[in-house]
């Protein structure tokens, strides 16, 4: 039947991404049990809607954008965030040292305001293209992409050509 | 890649993953397997006729309203409770949605309790004023039925002194056996405003017409302004219905954004300002 068909795409993305799932839901929320709540819900309302998803080569960024939504949704239920410009997230930021080492990296990582974070893990651990996070974000490509050159200008990361640019 | 950004990489990957996401995963999957199950397998529809049979035996209303429309009908009077003595009168229709879920289930059960609430509360009503009028009228509307869509709204009237009309509307998806709620269409929380500033709006156009005797409460930078709570926002989860064409419409109850004259008021939403903000769905088109 069509229904189980889907289904087992459905079930088998997930359990190829659940952890990934997790550790984004984690890099909002800064909490377990939170993640856990933000991908379990994140699953239901795709679940829900995933029938109507005609390009099924759209289910990871599709499903991510549901994920990113839902998480910054619980953020404001709890109120933790408030908008801010852009320059203003990177006015209140924790100041940067000058050198890390990798662990410390990761802490700089995981201190980065989400706006931030999110633009770092969809494109280097996700993989995504940068147009397609500007897509899941919801936001201009022109922010995406300066938004990703400021986060890793904040990270002290050194600037490679291939960073911005997308292959 | 980077070195810098390599380690990072693999720093996030190997984060500990709790436990618990596994059994949630787990947990996740059941549940959707369980709901297959009552799709396809024959079983649940022997049980629905089992039950069915059961309540046409139990409830007299149950039978009539089922010899009364040809075919299977998703929702149908569950319990009617009627008391009239002049003064005092009391007519309270239950829906009970058909289903198994767990949802529906639990739906009918709330319908229920709701239903016996209301008429213990007229009971109590009518003992306190026992030398005057008393009535409840509760019954439901069915606004959409489609295959994968019923939307029906219950109305309760209340007169003790003056009356005052409630609405409520419930979605569901038969097929599914799922609740429709208004976030649950929505990608995120945007619509709230959306929907919200498009209503304003519409109060402000009908109460600019001319001979018009439409009053809203809603800013409109007259003094008057400052006599009432103006409409701001619509709530989450407001109350609402889809209708025949497929279109979000929302309604507010008596004395919720205009004096009581304007008795319930609803507005449609055009598809068209929502559109971008609506999750993929079969229900509002």
């Amino acid at each position: 039947m069509m229904r189980k068909k889907q289904e087992k795409i459905f079930i088998e993305f997930i359990d190829q991404y659940k952890k990934r799932f997790y550790l984004l839901a984690l890099t909002y929320t800064k909490n377990e049990q939170d993640a856990l709540d933000v991908v379990q819900e994140s699953l239901s309302k795709a679940w829900k809607s995933f029938p109507t998803l005609k390009d099924h080569s759209q289910l990871k960024s599709w499903f991510f954008q549901i994920l990113v939504r839902t998480a910054i949704d619980f953020l404001r239920k709890q109120k933790k965030i408030c908008l801010m410009e852009d320059d203003q997230i990177e006015y209140f930021s924790p100041n940067q040292v000058d050198t890390y080492t990798n662990i410390d990296l990761h802490t700089a990582l995981n201190n980065l305001p989400y706006q931030f974070s999110e633009i770092i893990i969809l494109r280097f651990f996700e993989d995504f293209k940068i147009e397609d996070i500007a897509n899941i974000l919801d936001i201009p490509l022109s922010t995406a992409k300066s938004r990703l050159y400021r986060a890793l200008k904040l990270l002290k990361i050194e600037l490679v050509e291939e960073a911005a640019n997308h292959e | 890649m980077n070195k810098q950004l390599k380690d990072l990489k693999s720093n996030y990957e190997e984060q500990n993953t709790p436990i618990e996401l596994e059994q949630m995963i787990a947990g996740f999957k059941k549940r959707r397997s369980a709901r297959r199950f009552y799709y396809n397998s024959i079983i649940s529809i022997v049980a629905l006729m089992l039950m069915f049979l059961t309540s046409l035996n139990i409830s007299p209303v149950l039978a009539a309203n089922m010899a009364k429309i040809p075919g299977f009908e998703p929702i149908v009077s569950a319990l009617t409770i009627t008391k009239d003595d002049s003064l005092h009168k009391a007519d309270i229709t239950v829906p009970k949605v058909i289903g198994t879920s767990k949802e529906i289930v639990a739906l009918n059960a709330k319908f229920e309790k709701e239903g016996k609430e209301l008429y213990k509360q007229f009971a109590l009503d009518a003992k306190v004023v026992h030398d005057g009028h008393v009535g409840i009228e509760s019954d439901y509307i069915v606004k959409t039925e489609k295959t994968n869509l019923l939307s029906f709204g219950q109305y309760t009237v209340n007169t003790v002194a003056s009356s005052s009309t409630t609405m409520k509307y419930t979605s569901i998806d038969p097929q599914k056996q799922m609740i429709i709620t208004l976030p649950s269409l929505f990608k995120d929380k945007a619509y709230v405003n959306r929907i919200s500033l498009y209503i304003e709006e519409q109060m402000k156009k009908e109460m600019a017409k001319e001979h018009t005797d439409k009053t809203y409460w809603v800013k409109t930078g007259k003094p008057e302004d400052d006599l009432f709570e103006a409409f701001t926002k619509i709530k989450k989860n407001q109350n609402f219905y889809i209708n025949k064409k497929n279109h979000l419409v929302i309604s507010f109850d008596k004395y919720e954004v205009g004096p009581g004259a304007m008795g319930i008021v609803e507005f449609e939403i055009p598809t068209k300002v929502i559109n971008d903000l609506l999750l993929p769905n079969k229900y509002i088109k």
